[in-house]
């Protein structure tokens, strides 16, 4: 089951990047790509999970997202992929932080922003797909884990990435001691994620907003 | 450090079999401040990105010898419409140019600003890119540029959003510094003519002239933008400028006419 789910993760990057690729391989055509294929298969999998039966409770577990049934062999191999793909985009780390400029002057000053771009998604969801493999889609962290990370230490992505693995995995760790404690028993630990990550974003951005 | 010279020759940039651009040839610098000008959509900005190996072109196009891709590290670039991140912060902005600079000689941007008393646009170094006007962000992305270190600074529409003080300012900077690197700059502000070492005009994607702007006579100006335009000499340098009194006068000194014929287009 792991192999297969990091597989199809790694596929439907393949067809976000294919749909894209027709639509010009922008940073909007990606993004409407993305969801576009999230949803078509939002809907495969219900069919999928509607049809297993008596085994729905284990698989909506999984996909509630919980680090409850990830066993040692799980942990290594996902491990393994994430430490590559993270490392990898660290080597690209000052590169990736000149998107801030926009393609036109990025380009400019010599970065090859459609290669980057591929580059470091693919990278992005070797690791995502990884994570998802072992603990199913764990809310909320893929977001306000780079957000609090850029508004803590600034937007130069040099700084803001290390920033962000740190605040992700703080965001995880937290969320899951929390639901051990409080939740008693076996609650998915994005029940924790969703509300730590929405209550420090919020605070965050009210904050940010405040002072522009 | 001098700069890098810029070598266009039978360029030709056609997008869905309109020809943009075509110069057969064209040099500028090493060194020197080179006004590119011409009314709006004759080509300046196809020009410029050609010049930097963004656009799909024919023909060839050499700087410091060698070709845009592999010259990116000596050369700056400031596109005329700004899309920079609104949350990052400047000093942010200011790493992000420097991505991949070659080492050359160290550039003191606080004394080439103070110089032309613009040195309060380092103080902007703190604040996010979207809370600063449309002049500071102008200035502070041309101080950016500069603190590259390029051989070769080429800026797409540097003075717009600028007051006429701080228009002055920047034409000052790029002047000095000119003396190390090759400026390339596109404008409307064609009344600075005389500031420039060159300038070069466009019409229609062709060069309608290019040389010094003393010999840049009023009747070619006159034809590519269909406007007259009178010459004047103020301390020795060369202004050109609009002769457009009659034309504003009839408009819209006459209010009765005006107001009456625009309700009659209404009714």
């Amino acid at each position: 089951m792991y192999a297969t789910a990091f597989i199809a993760g790694l596929g439907s990057f393949g067809a976000v990047v294919l749909l894209s690729t027709l639509m010009g391989l922008s940073a909007t055509a990606m993004i409407v790509a993305g969801v576009s294929v999230s949803y078509l298969l939002g809907g495969v999998s219900m069919v999928l999970l509607v049809r297993l039966g008596d085994k729905i409770p284990g698989a909506a577990a999984w996909l509630f997202g919980t680090v409850a049934y990830v066993t040692p062999n799980q942990l290594v191999y996902t491990a393994i992929a994430s430490i590559a793909s993270l490392a990898g985009l660290l080597l690209v780390s000052r590169r990736i932080g000149t998107l801030i400029l926009g393609e036109e002057m990025s380009r400019g000053i010599g970065v090859n922003v459609t290669t980057l771009r591929l580059a470091s998604a693919a990278l992005a969801s070797l690791a995502a797909s990884s994570v998802v493999a072992m603990a199913g889609p764990i809310g909320f962290i893929g977001l306000a884990g780079p957000w609090m990370a850029r508004l803590l230490v600034g937007s130069w992505f040099p700084q803001a990435y290390p920033a962000a693995l740190i605040a992700g995995a703080a965001l995880a760790v937290f969320s899951d001691v929390t639901v051990r404690l409080v939740g008693g028993g076996e609650v998915p630990l994005t029940a924790a994620s969703s509300l730590y990550g929405g209550i420090v974003l919020l605070y965050l951005t009210l904050r940010s907003g405040r002072e522009l | 450090m001098t700069g890098c010279r810029v070598d266009v020759r039978h360029l030709k940039v056609e997008v869905v079999g309109k020809v943009l651009v075509k110069v057969d040839e064209l040099s500028l610098g090493p060194g020197g401040l080179h006004f590119i000008i011409g009314p709006n959509g004759a080509g300046k900005t196809t020009l410029l990105r050609s010049i930097l190996g963004l656009t799909r072109h024919q023909g060839t196009i050499r700087i410091c010898g060698t070709t845009p891709r592999s010259a990116r590290g000596r050369v700056s670039y400031i596109p005329a419409s700004i899309t920079i991140d609104p949350w990052a912060r400047v000093v942010e902005v200011g790493k992000a140019v420097l991505y991949g600079a070659e080492p050359g000689q160290p550039v003191d941007v606080s004394k080439l600003l103070s110089g032309v008393g613009l040195e309060w646009v380092v103080s902007l170094a703190g604040r996010r890119f979207g809370e600063l006007s449309s002049g500071e962000q102008r200035l502070s992305l041309i101080t950016a540029a500069i603190a590259r270190g390029p051989r070769l600074l080429v800026a797409d529409e540097p003075l717009s959003f600028l007051d006429i003080s701080n228009q002055v300012r920047v034409l000052a900077l790029l002047r000095e510094v000119s003396k190390q690197a090759t400026v390339v700059m596109t404008t409307h502000e064609i009344m600075y003519v005389g500031y420039a070492d060159t300038v070069t005009l466009l019409n229609k994607g062709a060069i309608a002239y290019s040389g010094p702007p003393s010999g840049l006579d009023t009747g070619i100006i006159e034809e590519a933008y269909g406007i007259r335009v009178s010459s004047v000499e103020v301390d020795g340098v060369r202004f050109l400028l609009p002769r457009s009194a009659q034309m504003v006068r009839e408009r819209f000194t006459t209010p009765a006419r005006g107001a009456h014929g625009s309700t009659q287009r209404s009714s």
